[in-house]
């Protein structure tokens, strides 16, 4: 069993700073192996949405560095499940706080893997997005925004949302309100399939069928040729005039 | 000898005897109670001296055999972070192989 990952991240053409963090984790233990792949997307005045996001990437660092080789041992996915919770809670609540205090509002999306030997599962609050790239692309994310909300309540068409001026605006997001509901869903990893999580400022302005032709795992099957091609990406996003920051990350497991 | 002075020689002997019996008798008394009360001196006054020290010390022996016998969750933090780490088990061989974080932001919250 193997697992393939990379990164990527650029500041983009407009803003100062870039307000997204990530974090790429892999391990090997003597059982197999395990991962963590998080995809923050920061926001806020006073250039504090990246602060938002590094709190989050960095708790989530520390416990794959620390607490996961502890609970590795009596692995459970429901167990795990209710700690990624509360850890988004807390930290909900961290940044909330944080944000009265400087009378400033601050967020950040939170989307993340972790996978332990061929079980996965999927965080999510906001509006970054996993995608599976095998024979088609899927989503396997919903963004939490409120184009999306209306849609689903049928009062409102894809096109329409599509130039509705509040297609950014989050519904849900950590770090702004009192409760986060996030989304959290298990699977199967399937051997020989590509997995990317990207910021919106990634697929704004690329389509599904770009990130399929570009990122397929019939091409896409190395460390090098993923970062390659997700760099490749990053520049055509640029050029097409994305204004926000772009970030992706992607992820491929050999079982 | 005639029979007057063998009475007058046995009733000497008789109260020589008799006085030195009681004389020893007297004696072996007073022994004694010297005795015991030497004994009442060795075992009173010797704790008497240490008093404060042994109290200390009985209140700290006192405490060890009270913790041992608590159950674990009384006793002090250091035994409790002991047993917690034995519970919880490392998963053995873990190595990270793959380590990227990118954050744009030295301050913390």
């Amino acid at each position: 069993m193997e697992y393939i990952v990379a990164a990527d991240s650029d500041i983009g053409i407009s803003k100062n700073v870039n307000q997204d963090s990530i974090c790429v984790k892999t391990a090997n233990f003597n059982e197999g192996k395990a991962a963590l792949l998080l995809v923050c997307d920061g926001m806020g005045g006073l250039s504090k949405g990246e602060l938002a996001s590094a709190t989050v990437v960095k708790s989530f660092s520390d416990w794959f560095d620390n607490e996961l080789p502890y609970e590795l041992d009596k692995w459970s996915w429901e167990k795990a499940s209710q700690r990624v919770l509360n850890r988004l809670q807390q930290l909900n609540s961290k940044i909330v706080d944080y944000g009265k205090r400087l009378n400033i509002q601050i967020g950040t999306t939170a989307t993340g893997i972790i996978a332990v030997n061929s079980q996965y599962m999927f965080f999510h609050v906001g509006d970054s997005r996993i995608y599976k790239i095998s024979y088609k692309l899927r989503q396997l994310t919903e963004d939490h925004t409120f184009v999306n909300r209306e849609i689903k309540r049928g009062t409102m068409t894809y096109e329409q949302a599509m130039r509705d001026p509040r297609r950014n605006a989050l519904t849900q997001c950590v770090g702004v309100t009192g409760n986060i509901n996030p989304d959290i869903k298990f699977g199967t990893i399937e051997s020989g399939v590509n997995y990317l999580i990207c910021s919106d400022g990634f697929r704004h302005v690329i389509s599904d069928q770009e990130i399929f032709d570009n990122l397929s795992p019939r091409i896409i099957t190395t460390r090098s040729s993923m970062k390659a091609k997700m760099r490749e990406l990053i520049e055509l996003v640029k050029q097409r005039n994305e204004r926000d920051n772009i970030s992706a990350v992607m992820f491929r497991a050999e079982l | 000898m005639e029979k007057e002075e063998l009475l007058v020689i046995a009733a000497a002997a008789a109260a020589f005897v008799i006085i030195n019996i009681i004389m020893w008798t007297f004696i072996a008394v007073k022994g004694k109670r010297a005795k015991r009360k030497n004994e009442a001196i060795v075992s009173q006054g010797i704790p008497q001296a240490q008093s404060v020290s042994d109290k200390r010390q009985k209140s700290v022996s006192d405490n060890a055999v009270f913790s041992a016998a608590e159950p674990p969750m009384n006793k002090p933090a250091s035994a409790n972070q002991a047993i917690a780490f034995t519970e919880r088990k490392k998963c053995s061989g873990f190595v990270i192989v793959d380590n990227i974080v990118m954050i744009h932001t030295d301050e913390v919250i």
